[in-house]
């Protein structure tokens, strides 16, 4: 049971970075066949194309950030004092992860599909480039929620 | 803060002019055209379908340097680099040069020596790809005894190649033996021993022709198709198949090395003349705008009350005889909007990315343009990030000096929220994250970065929030201010004190109950928040039950306006983003410290490991924040601010200009 604490707080930066990349990976991996298809047309798309497809990326970098607060705190980042972790607190922690993991992987994969939407949209309209870029960053507050949640409990568990 | 005042002008002249005064309009670049829909139906006068004419030419010329451009542009390499192209390094001429050259320039006579090259191409790829065919059948039957020439044969003896599935091939032929027998020759090609497919022949006695026929579609084979006629044996034909496909190989490279030439050059000729036509065709289209009666002109136009004058004095030098007169937009006209902005400029393009805003209303650019400017510095916020941002732009703006005015002002944008990325970086510690505590040699600076610091997101975000919040609270007033100076500017006052103003005092007295029940401010301010509230709650049910019929629909619509301060709950929560993107960059860049921190305990290669994984890192952490803390940095302006008080939809002023993509113009 010594390091029941430890384990549940792994599993949850696990969940974070895991789901949340993957979310992410689905997300850029969408958005990037939609973007192949208009550069097909249009070679010189690319920046754009570039710019709308990395959009969904972000839930990847918010997962890999919960995560690595986790592992600071729990002590195995920074070869700093050895921490115990009971296992309430690891389940606290575990939970902590839980918005980030949950809420990045499913916006992320939804952003994709409006970044691809709005590809398809600077096909037609380069001119309306900015309204393109915004109407993904409308799927990512949630996201950005997510960490923010994840992140003040995470603040809030004291070890 | 509004946009610059247009006038309408309308412009007559008699026909014989019309050169000179298009012209002079198009070289002052200050007037935008109003077309005349559909008012000259019916008449055509010579003026018109002169000027017709020449848009056709125009047209038909520019359709082709467009397939010129298509097809050489893949086979050139251009002395400037395409950055370079970009940022404003375009070769440089007057109109007149353009004009002499392109009297002198033959663009039809281009096209025919490049579609004679396209053709060239094609029908060399057309034969070797044949040839590739007639190989890759003969490659099946390499000792076949006879002349291939058997297979055109049309007297007594007959000769079919063919092929089928490995298993047919004792099928077919022990039934051609069986049933023919020695009215035929079987031939069967050698098979590999995976194979799927296998080859024969079969030659017979003309008579027998159906009974083989048959058998064959029984046995599933496919004929092979090819030009056999006077062709030699396999082994003969294979060798000049080779030779014939060698020299297809070289006559190809040799008609893309002269296309290479060709490209090099034509392409800089062949760009100008585009810019050229382009601006030609644009000039008689804005001709073909006006007005026409038997010999006279009316051309109208917008222009700002500033270059009035400018255009005046231009016409006047130019022809003698014309009409100008200057008029008010009237309320009906759809009149285009042109921002005047000064020190915003810069932030103009923020503005127009959404929409223009409309003739007679608010720019909101100067409005976003400081929490912009907060926003993205609290979003990205690292010192090191800011330097090596504003490095790379000064650098650029050193170097090059001819950058397009739309894209400077985009990228002076990105100078000035390096100022504020810096700004906040330096009070957070942030400095490539938290390179100075993690790099030995660089640790002395440490001290000097945490004596700098005034908070750190990292330990203490809940104070980053609140901040975050905070600002949010005094953007989303500002907003509500600003719409409510502009109800009253239109004289609207029921919009701006019961609605704005309403919303304006509930939601200061909820913030003050809620301090006053959290013990920030003293309770006997209690009595005096409550009332503001509820002075507020009152103007905005009020507001909203205005128009309704009976006391009980008033008060149901009142209150479910009321409901409507959910969504302001939300618009304040939306500033969290703030915290969030602030932390992910400081994390991010955290992270990469410390892997490079893990790679330099690597013996020998550990250092170079190391200082690829810091630099790259970053360089990848400065892309992806840059472009988070823009998307959302703007997102807060369109989305929570603006939907306070503008709507946009105004048509972007854009005058009749000399226009050109590939070069620049250097008449003024």
């Amino acid at each position: 049971m010594e390091y029941l604490g430890i384990s549940l707080s792994l599993f949850g930066a696990a969940l974070a970075a895991g789901l949340a990349g993957a979310g992410s990976a689905i997300g850029v991996g969408i958005a990037g066949e939609n973007a192949a298809g208009v550069m097909t047309e249009d070679p010189s798309k690319f920046g754009l194309c570039l710019l709308l497809q990395a959009l969904p990326g972000t839930q990847g970098i918010y997962g890999l950030m919960t995560a690595f607060l986790v592992l600071l705190k729990i002590g195995l980042l920074g070869g700093g004092e050895n921490i115990t972790v009971t296992w309430v607190q690891g389940l606290a922690i575990f939970s902590a992860c839980l918005p980030i993991a949950i809420g990045g992987w499913l916006s992320a994969v939804a952003q994709g599909k409006t970044s691809a939407a709005c590809i398809e949209m600077i096909a037609k309209r380069p001119e309306e480039t900015g309204k393109a870029v915004i109407l993904p960053a409308m799927v990512e507050t949630y996201a950005v929620l997510s960490l923010l949640v994840s992140i003040i409990m995470l603040q809030g568990i004291k070890l | 803060m509004s946009v610059a005042k247009l006038k309408k002008a309308t412009l007559y002249y008699h026909k014989s002019i019309r050169e000179e005064v298009i012209k002079t309009l198009q070289h002052s670049g200050v007037c935008d055209i109003i077309p005349s829909a559909g008012r000259n139906a019916g008449a055509t006068p010579e003026a018109m379908s002169s000027a017709q004419t020449k848009i056709t030419q125009a047209e038909s010329i520019l359709a082709d340097l467009r397939f010129l451009l298509r097809f050489l542009e893949p086979h050139y390499k251009d002395p400037t680099p395409a950055l370079d192209r970009a940022l404003g390094e375009k070769p440089t001429y007057s109109m007149q040069e353009l004009a002499t050259f392109a009297s002198r320039a033959n663009v039809q006579r281009d096209a025919d020596t490049v579609r004679s090259y396209e053709r060239k191409l094609s029908s060399l790829r057309i034969e070797s790809s044949q040839v590739q065919n007639e190989r890759d059948v003969l490659k099946n039957i390499p000792d076949f005894p006879y002349k291939i020439d058997i297979f055109a044969s049309t007297g007594r003896l007959r000769a079919i190649l063919c092929y089928m599935p490995v298993t047919q091939t004792k099928f077919w032929s022990e039934a051609l033996s069986a049933q023919i027998g020695s009215d035929c020759e079987i031939y069967l090609a050698p098979v590999e021993p995976k194979a799927l497919e296998a080859w024969g022949a079969v030659m017979f006695d003309s008579s027998r022709a159906e009974e083989v026929m048959e058998i064959c579609a029984k046995s599933n084979i496919s004929i092979a198709e090819m030009d056999f006629k006077e062709r030699k044996t396999v082994g003969e034909e294979m060798e000049s198949l080779m030779v014939r496909a060698e020299r297809l190989v070289s006559e190809e490279d040799a008609v893309r090395s002269s296309i290479e030439k060709y490209a090099g050059s034509h392409i800089p000729d062949i760009r100008r003349l585009t810019d050229y036509w382009s601006i030609i065709k644009e000039k008689y289209e804005a001709f073909m705008d006006g007005e026409f009666t038997k010999s006279t002109v009316v051309t109208s136009f917008w222009i700002p009350e500033s270059r009035l004058t400018m255009v005046e004095e231009r016409l006047s030098a130019a022809v003698a005889v014309y009409e100008l007169v200057i008029e008010d937009p009237a309320p009906e006209d759809n009149v285009p909007s042109m921002m005047t902005n000064t020190w915003s400029l810069p932030f103009e393009t923020l503005t127009k990315l959404y929409s223009p805003p409309k003739y007679g209303r608010i720019d909101p650019t100067p409005l976003l343009a400081p929490f912009f400017f907060i926003f993205f510095g609290m979003c990205l916020g690292d010192a090191g990030y800011a330097l090596v941002m504003g490095g790379i732009l000064y650098f650029v703006f050193r170097k090059y000096k001819k950058i397009p005015t739309d894209m400077k002002e985009f990228m002076k944008l990105f100078l000035i929220v390096s100022v504020s990325t810096f700004v906040y970086g330096v009070m957070t510690g942030g400095f490539f994250g938290d390179l100075f505590a993690v790099v030995p040699f660089l640790r002395p600076l440490d001290g000097i970065r945490q004596s700098l610091m005034i908070m750190d997101p990292m330990k203490d975000p809940i104070l980053v929030l609140g901040i975050s919040l905070a600002f949010g609270v005094v953007h989303l007033f500002f907003g509500l201010f600003i719409a409510m100076y502009d109800c009253i500017r239109d004289g609207n006052y029921a919009d701006a004190f019961g609605d704005k103003a309403g919303w304006l005092f509930m939601l200061s007295g909820l913030m003050l109950i809620g301090g006053c029940s959290a013990g920030a401010l003293p309770a006997a301010m209690m009595g005096f928040s409550q009332g503001v509230a509820l002075l507020g709650a009152l103007a905005v049910m009020w507001y909203a039950g205005r128009e309704k019929k009976g006391i009980f629909s008033k008060i149901l619509s009142g209150l479910l306006a009321l409901y409507g301060a959910t969504s302001w709950l939300g618009d304040i929560l939306s500033y969290s983003r703030l915290l969030a993107l602030g932390l992910a960059s400081a994390a991010v860049a955290m992270i990469i410290n410390m892997l490079g921190g893990l790679a330099s305990d690597i013996p020998y290669v550990g250092w170079l490991i190391a200082v690829t994984i810091v630099v790259g890192g970053h360089i990848f952490s400065i892309a992806v924040n840059v472009l988070g803390s823009f998307v959302h940095s703007l997102r807060l302006q369109y989305v929570e601010f603006f939907s306070k008080f503008y709507t946009g939809g105004g048509r972007e002023y854009t005058p009749l200009s000399l226009n050109a993509k590939y070069v620049q113009i250097t008449d003024k």
